[in-house]
This record gives structure tokens, sequence and C-alpha cells, in this order.
């Protein structure tokens, strides 16, 4: 540890740092276009400039490791002006056409020129215009608009290592090309870019003119596409303006930082998935009883029935589904004496690069074999009198399903808890209406055995209530006091929301 | 005319060929060094204040004795891109006199352990490379280069590496990075080239001049180089004049001889009589002197007390028929031009000043335009990635 101060206040931090990161650790802005954390440091922009004290020069921010008694200055005069500075020069040659932008609302040198910049334009002469260009199926770029901070020549680069693109030509005539638009088609990370640009330089084609970021609501979840367990920013339609196309309740997905896991990205094919959930043709949204819509309080009576049968059961968990659900089960069987099974995962070739995409197609398998549940295909006789399957359908491999087909097919009651109507929804005597990611707020533990929340931002649909409730009425009054008692007693730890935080924690 | 170091072509004009040169000590220095251990031979040009000749005049030794002493690949690169506008004096070291560079570069690797040379030479100089290059196949024939040099056991290969003209590899990161076949765009620092360098070893880079000081250094020992020119700023200089004078062209001189004697005794005087109105005396890059300052002695610190520097030593002289506001709109178009692009305050801030410039310089110019170029400056000064 070393003592520092930034603008007159001690701290006490770690070594090995550099000032950017310690300020962000301690919430204090200093604006910055071509630093990101999962990116390697070019020092480019120069608005990260901040005063050091027996320093020459303003240093920048980014570059500049602290050490032991540095005194640092993110908001002195010197700074400010030095910040006024660049945001001038970066607005020499920028259409400042905001109204018109995808990014407007989200983008850095927006708000950094509402905080520190200028508000009058002192050049005379005309700005350089280019046209805007679509580089790939997925991308579009708009030169005009690019204050070559280069985060997207060091992805493709660094990461990806595909080098799609570069800089060309020099000083102000200096400009980003895309070399290679085929390979960028190709790249299953591609669209990372239009999230790195801190400007409307890249974008997505899909989201172009599609809604403005301010009439969306932001909240974090896991991707539920595979294993790896990335976040997800998921903006939700929540406010319906005149001019707005009729869009479902979610506009897109991005990638949300995890500092903890070192991952600031995601892969296409999670960014896109975002439009399966808009989709409502086939939604149970209701109780069915032998495929015929039934009330909740047959349904429940249905249920009460079977439980009171005192015929054997087996409760199939899902991969698909949190922690909670899968728990609430799990509680079912302890409490019933049912056996337990899990079916297993739909596994998927890997693309080229795979980074950290998983073969494995489901978000929370790892929790399955956390607690060594035995797999639906070992089972050995499959005669049983209840049956209860959670919502998996689409995540696991045939010979499972075919396991469960017939489980369902067999049992005096059998029981599903299904978002959509599925095969097994129609081989089962009772249906019930499942929510689906999104809408309810539940744990996922990924490949790497970290447990991290997903929020619920959408909210039960009418009709639609949690696996808990139909099991347990009043038992449980959130998914949270689920997953306490989860930690409790299946992990020996005491877990909650809070604890889990943002980023997840590591079991 | 004290005596030249550098421009031995002007004792014997055929001192480009090997045996020419060594007839005049040439590969004594080398014979010497090798015969002492790598740390003295720092040590000893440490002694004689030898003062990089590229521009920023940083010590040379000093600069030696910041390579590590572990056993990792290490480079030794001359930066022979002199692209300084108005320089012109390191080609003809090159192509006259180019085994003292090559002596220089052997001595150089042996005392910092580096056994792999480039000479990154501007694009435009094919000539020049041409002379280089037969002089380096002289020297690998005579086991000057190559392998276990004199029976030494130092092996030292030298490889000519053309540029393709930019400003900006001159700047050293930029040149690394050049060299490594990257646009040519500084790098941060640190790390230092040398603690990372090219391919990320560790390299120092030297101006040519600076390394073709080095032989007679080791053969005649510092303490003869500190005899010539003043305190701190020893040896001798080559200073290119060009502009409005009768005589121009290159001329080795004790460091610190004063500028009028540069250019009335050896420039031959300004053309047609006239009066000076300015001279640019270390490159463009150098602070405008006017003619009271005509007396000042042409070293690194006396520039420097009167507000220019050295640089590289190029000398432009201006009549009073020159207009400097012309003056100003070239060679701001040229820094707007040269530009690599990479940070943001010169990317926009050069071209920006250019068009000002040029709005002025063509009668279209507005209050405050002064203003507004000052504080442009202020605002690109110190706030890039490279001191250029």
């Amino acid at each position: 540890m070393m003592n520092i101060k930034i603008d007159n206040k001690e701290h006490s931090v770690e070594e090995g740092q550099t000032i950017l990161e310690v300020c962000r650790n301690l919430d204090i802005e200093i604006p910055h276009f071509c630093y990101h954390p999962g990116l390697s440091i070019a020092g480019n922009c120069r608005m990260c400039l901040v005063e050091v004290k027996g320093m020459p020069k303003l240093m920048t921010a980014c570059s500049t490791m602290v050490q032991d008694k540095m005194e640092i200055f993110t908001d002195s005069d010197v700074v400010k002006e030095a910040r006024k500075g660049v945001l001038e020069f970066i607005l020499l040659d920028h259409p400042v056409d905001c109204p018109i932008c995808d990014k407007s609302g989200e983008c850095d040198l927006q708000n950094y020129n509402f905080d520190y910049g200028i508000d009058q334009r002192r050049s005379i002469f005309p700005k350089e215009r280019h046209k805007v260009e679509k580089i790939s199926e997925k991308i579009y770029k708009n030169d005009n608009r690019c204050v070559l901070c280069t985060r997207c020549i060091r992805f493709l680069d660094e990461v990806t290592k595909t080098h799609e693109f570069t800089t060309i030509e020099r000083g102000s005539h200096t400009h980003i090309t895309c070399v290679d638009p085929e390979g960028l088609d190709q790249n299953p990370f591609a669209s990372n870019i239009a999230d790195l640009c801190p400007v409307g330089a890249l974008g997505l084609n899909e989201f172009r003119f599609k809604k403005r970021v301010w009439l969306t609501e932001h909240v974090r979840a896991v991707c539920p596409g595979c294993e790896a367990g990335c976040n997800l920013t998921v903006d939700l339609h929540t406010k319906q303006t005149p001019l707005d196309p009729n869009v479902g309740p979610v506009v897109r997905f991005t990638s949300a930082d995890n500092y903890s896991m070192q991952r600031f990205f995601i892969c296409d094919e999670g960014r896109y998935s975002y439009s399966g959930y808009n989709e409502t043709e086939r939604r149970l949204l209701h109780p069915e009883l032998d495929g015929e819509e039934t009330t909740n309080g047959k349904a429940k009576a249905f249920l009460k029935e079977a439980l009171s049968s005192e015929l054997t059961g087996a409760v199939v968990l899902s991969p698909l589904a949190s922690v909670e659900e899968n728990y609430a089960a799990i509680l079912l069987a302890e409490q019933m004496g049912y056996d337990l099974y899990r079916p297993s995962p739909f596994r998927k070739d890997l693309p080229e690069p795979a980074l950290f995409i998983e073969k494995i197609k489901a978000p929370n398998h790892r929790m399955m074999k956390l607690l060594e549940v035995p797999k639906v295909t070992d089972m050995e006789s499959s005669d049983y009198g209840v049956v209860l399957v959670l919502n998996s359908i689409g995540s696991i491999r045939d010979n499972s399903l075919v396991k469960i087909l017939s489980l369902l097919k067999r049992a005096k009651y059998s029981i599903t808890f299904e978002v959509e109507r599925s095969e097994f929804s129609e081989n089962s005597k009772l249906a019930l209406p499942a929510p689906m990611f999104l809408e309810e707020d539940g744990c996922f533990i990924n490949s790497s055995k970290r447990i991290q929340r997903s929020t619920g931002g959408l909210g039960y649909p009418e009709g639609v209530r949690p696996l808990w409730e139909w099991l347990f009425g009043n038992r449980f009054t959130n998914s949270e006091s689920l997953l306490t008692q989860f930690s409790n007693e299946k992990l020996g730890i005491e877990l909650s929301y809070e604890k889990i935080g943002k980023e997840g924690v590591e079991l | 005319m004290s005596e030249y170091v550098l421009f031995k072509h002007l004792i014997d004009p055929e001192v480009r060929e090997l045996a020419h040169y060594v007839k005049l000590g040439g590969y004594e220095g080398l014979k010497k060094a090798l015969g002492m251990e790598p740390v003295e031979v720092v040590e000893e040009v440490k002694k004689s204040n030898l003062r990089g000749r590229g521009g920023a005049g940083f010590p040379c030794g000093l600069k030696w004795s910041f390579m590590p002493k572990d056993d990792r690949q290490k480079y030794f690169v001359c930066n022979a891109d002199e692209g300084e506008p108005g320089t012109f004096k390191d080609r003809y070291i090159m192509s006259d006199n180019p085994h003292q560079l090559i002596e220089g570069m052997v001595i150089g690797g042996f005392a910092m352990g580096a056994t792999i040379g480039y000479v990154y030479i501007r694009g435009e100089f094919q000539f020049v490379a041409d002379q280089l290059q037969k002089a380096v196949d002289e020297a690998y024939e005579a086991g000057y280069l190559g392998k276990n040099i004199l029976g030494s056991g130092f092996d030292f290969d030298l490889y000519l590496h053309m540029g393709a003209g930019a400003y900006i590899c001159g700047e050293e990161t930029g040149l690394i990075q050049s060299l490594e076949g990257h646009t040519g765009q500084p790098r941060l620092k640190p790390p230092f080239p040398a603690q990372v360098g090219v391919f990320g070893k560790p390299t120092t880079v030297n101006n040519v001049e600076t390394i073709a000081c080095v032989p007679d250094i080791i053969r005649k020992g510092a303490n003869w180089f500190l005899t010539i020119g003043p305190e701190r700023n020893n040896g001798t200089k080559i200073y290119a004049v060009s502009g409005h004078v009768n005589n121009p062209g290159v001329f080795e001189l004790p460091m610190g001889t004063s500028l009028r004697e540069i250019i009335f005794e050896h420039a031959g005087g300004i053309l047609d009589g006239k009066k000076v109105k300015a001279i640019i005396p270390g490159g463009s890059s150098a602070p405008v002197l006017g003619p009271e300052h005509l007396d000042v002695a042409m070293d690194f610190d006396s520039l420097k007390e009167v507000g220019s520097m050295l640089g590289s030593g190029a000398i432009i002289v201006m009549h009073e028929d020159t207009c400097i506001v012309e003056v100003f709109a070239r060679l701001a178009e040229f820094y707007a031009h040269e530009s690599c692009g990479q940070c943001t305050p010169c990317r926009e801030g050069t071209p920006w000043m250019a068009k000002i410039i040029r709005n002025i310089e063509n009668g279209d110019g507005r209050e405050g335009d002064i203003e507004l170029l000052y504080d442009i400056c202020e605002k690109i000064i110190g706030r890039t990635i490279c001191p250029l």
C-alpha cells in the first residue's frame, strides 16, 4: 500500500496501478477516450491529462503509474484548460450531429463536452466531410465523428487477433479503414467495436435510427447463451414515443464490464439473441390442463392432488433456470422424497476465435455439477407417478429430451414449468407458465464457478408466477430468500444479492 | 581551422575507401576499444562530454550507460533520418566518410553489448545508402564487421534500413516503430528504448554525427576531445548553412563558434550584401533568432540561454526582404503535413494553425488571430506523446 494525495485528499492505494485506475476505484472521474480496461494503453487522445506535483508536464493518467507520496491534481485550472483544449481540437472537424447520432445519450464526447468542454467554436474553417460507410453486414462507420482513439483497432489486433482495421494516411488525414470486410463479417466478436467506440463513429446497422438511448432503461443481466456467464447491459423499451417504431420490450444487449472476471466484451451470438425475447407467439401465459387453458385455482388443485398422491416422484432440474428456481425444485424433491435428475446440456463447436465462449450452451449447468445431480439419461427405471420438469427446451441434448418425454408420458401426474408451448408442455397433464429470462431476478453459476446475479427488469407478466410460489405458497417472500437458504445449506456460506453485487462471487 | 574530426574527406578525398581511411588512423579506435572493458569505453565517452548531435543534446555516454547489463539481445540503432528542415550534415558523413560511422557503430555496440546494429536512413537518400553499403561490404570483408571482429570474440552485424520519408521517424521511438515495420508513430515513454526498444529489446538510438565522433574519442582519448569547444559542449560540430548566404554548405567547426563567424566567414555573408532579418539556428523546430543574436556562440548551452536551441545545427539565414509570415505559413504547413496523426493536439492543432497563418499571409487575417495562435500553441506544447 502507498499513500498518495488526489486533489489534496489523502488516499491509501495499492501499488502497480495507473492514476486512472486508482481514480476509477475512488469514483473520481478522469475523462478519457482511448483508454479501455480490456485493451492496451495507447495514450493518444490526451484527454486524461492530470497534473502531478514535481512533473514539468501534464501526465496521461492512463499510462502513469502511481508512486508513493505522489500528489495528483485532477481538477486544477491547468488540467481543466488542457481538457478544454483537447475537446476543442476534437470538435474542429466533428459534425456535432448529436440529434441524429445513435450514440447520443451515451457518448463520451457529448458528456465530456458538457462537463469540461467549449461552448463556442473559434475556428472559421469548414469541416471536412466523409461519407457514412456500411463496412459489414453488422457495422457502419462514420468517419466524421471518429476521434481516432484506436480502441476498435486495438480490440481487433489484441483481443480477437483478426486485424480487420487499421489507420491509413497521416496527420489530419488519418482515418480508420477496414481492410478485411469479410473477416469482420465472420468475426464472432465484431460487434463489440460499436460498444467500444466512445463516440458515434462505429455503430450497429441493426440499432441505427431505432431508439434513443435515454428512452430505455438499463438492467444488468447474465447472458444465458452459454456457460461463460458474460455480463450484459440490457436496454429495455420502457418509454414509448410517437416516433418509436413499435419494437418489443428488449431493445438490445450490450456488454457490461466485469473487472473481477476481467471481461469487457460479449460475443455477437449473445448480443443478437435479444430479439428472441421479443417473440411472444408461443408464449405460455396461463396454466394449461390437458392442453386446455385453465384457472390458477384448478392448476393448484391438480398440483395438490399430485403431491398428496403418495406416488413415487422425479424432479428434472434445468441448466437454463436460475439457482433459485432449481433450488425450489430441489426443496420439493427433498421434502417429498422424490428423485432428482438433470438433463445433459446442449454442446456446440466453438467458433474461431472462441476466446471465452463455452461449448455448453446453458448458463447454469455448473450448479448441477456442483450438487452432483445424476443425469436423467443414467436413470434406471422411468416409472414415476409424479414428474416435475423445469423449462429446459432448447438447451439440452436429444437423448435427454427423449428420456424426459418418456418420463412425462408414463407419469400419472406430469407437470412442466415452461416459458413457451413445447414438446414438454404438450406431453404433460399440467403446464405451468414460467417467467422467462429478464422477468425474474436470479443467479447463475458459470463455468469458472462464479455465482452472478441477473436482474429481472421486465417483471412477471400477468398470470406468471415463480415456481417457489406455485410449490410453497407464501413460504418464501422473494427469490433472494431462496438464494440465502441455498447458499447456507448447499454451499456452506452466506450469500445475499448485496454480497454477490454487480460482479458476482467466486465459489 | 582547427582540425577535422568528422569531415576527413577534406583531408583525403578518397577516405570513403577503407585503405585511405585506415591510413588516417581509421579502425585504430576500434582496436583500442576491443582491448578495453566495455564499461571503460562507456566511461571514456562519458568523460568526453559528447552530447547528442541529433537535436536534444543529451549526453551520449550517459545514454549508453542506461543500457541494462543482462544477456538479452540488444540493439544499437543509428538515426540517419535527417528529416529536420534545413539539416543536411549526416549525409556527407555517410557518403564521404562512411567508415567512421561504421567504426563508431561497432565501438558503441561493443560498449553496450549490442551485437546487431541498424542504420535507419532517410528514404530519399538512395545515393548515400549505396555509398554506405559499399563501405559496410568492405568492412565485412576486412573483418571489422561480422563474427569475431579482429579476433576479439565480439560479433557485430550492421544492417541498413531505408525509411519511407516521414519526418516523425526521426523521433527515436517513431523510428523504432518504423524499423519494426509498423506505421511510424512515436511510442509512449516510459518504457524508454533502453528497456523496451527494437523488437521489445534494449536499444540505444544515436545520431550519425554523434556516433561518428566516437572513434576519435577512443583513439585519441577523451581529454583530447575536451580541448575542442567550450566546457560541457565539447567537440566539433557540423553546421549546415542554407538560405540567403553567398556560400551555403556544411562546415565542420569547433563547437561554440559564433553565428557571425559561421555566416560571414564561412558561408560568405548575406546575399547581395543585404541585412540579416532572422536566423533559425538549429533546424526548423528551433525558435528564431534576430540579428541582435549574431554573436551568440553556437553550442547547446549558449543557445538555450537566448531562448533557442542548437538542435541539429542547421542554420537557416533570412535576409531583410524575407516575408516572415510566409516563412511561418510554409513551416506550419510542413508540420501539419508531417504530423503522424496519432495524438489529438498535434493532429488537429497543427493544420488549424497552418490555415490561420496562411489566411494572414493571404491578407485575410482577423483580429485575435495572433492570440488564438498563441493559445493553440499552448494547448499543443507538452501535451503530446512525442516532444516534436
